[in-house]
């Protein structure tokens, strides 16, 4: 099974790094793949792109408009959003860059409220992937440390590998 | 009953320098992380410095999934930023050594 990772552009990782981590491929946001920040943007307009952000309604006219994927910044389940995202098919995107950022509490809450949104997900038969989002080299992970984080947040193994092994369509 | 165990090939961000000290910081960092009722169950250990960045850690086969994931939550060690990417897992030190050559 072939492993990809989406990426900041300003991640400097090189083929070889990409390959030491266990990845085929490292998705470079802006370049590969197309990322519209939904709280930042007001055009909900996300065709074809990774949409992030906490603003619930307009992440799900980013759903409605045809996303890739929905990556919920806040964690917090809206249900009529994860509604939209089942019937259109989108997955939801989970990032483990930003819990490395975080510590103590606020880390184990994070943790917390990122295990309760994909548990519903995956109850509501929502696709559900997982990348590192990173910045930098210090936000990265390997593919051994995405799976166990997946798992960590209540997926099993073979969905924490699927998650990993996505393509963009 | 001989414990069953494991062996992680670890990539730091940063250079490992003295190995001495470089172990008895990065025990500190997982004892931090994992919390002394658990920390005992990994039992870790460095059992070679393959080069200044890359080491192998020993870890009991229980404690294998939580040593990946304390590995992933330490981000700073003497107050320096890093981070450690866990590469690859195996049962005998001369197999992961072989995966390594691949």
């Amino acid at each position: 099974m072939d492993f990809n990772d989406i990426i900041y552009s300003s991640c400097d990782a090189d083929a070889a790094f990409t390959h030491r981590l266990g990845f085929k491929h490292m998705l470079v946001l802006g370049k590969d793949v197309e990322l519209r920040d939904i709280d930042r943007d007001k055009n909900t307009n996300a065709a074809g792109c990774i949409a992030i952000g906490s603003n619930k309604p307009r992440l799900e006219g980013a759903v409605k408009s045809g996303a890739h994927a929905i990556g919920i910044t806040d964690y917090r389940i809206d249900r009529k959003l994860m509604q939209t995202m089942k019937e259109r098919e989108v997955a939801l995107l989970v990032s483990f860059a930003g819990i490395k950022e975080l510590g103590g509490n606020s880390r184990q809450r994070a943790l917390y409220m990122m295990a309760k949104l994909v548990q519903k997900a995956v109850k509501m038969g929502i696709e559900v992937h997982f990348a590192s989002m990173a910045r930098s080299k210090l936000q990265m992970f390997s593919t051994m440390q995405l799976i166990e984080m997946a798992k960590l947040v209540g997926v099993d193994e073979a969905a924490a590998k699927a998650g990993l092994s996505w393509e963009l369509k | 009953m001989r414990d069953k165990r494991r062996y992680l090939v670890v990539e730091s961000y940063t250079a490992v320098g003295e190995p001495e000290l470089f172990q008895r910081k990065l025990m500190s960092s997982l004892l931090q992380v994992v919390g002394e009722s658990n920390f005992f169950k990994l039992n870790p250990k460095i059992v070679k410095f393959i080069d200044d960045r890359r080491f192998i850690i020993r870890t009991s086969l229980e404690g294998m999934r939580y040593m990946v994931l304390a590995l992933s939550f330490i981000t700073k060690m003497d107050g320096a930023d890093t981070a450690f990417y866990t590469l690859g897992a195996s049962g005998t030190i001369l197999a992961i050594e072989k995966k390594l050559q691949k």
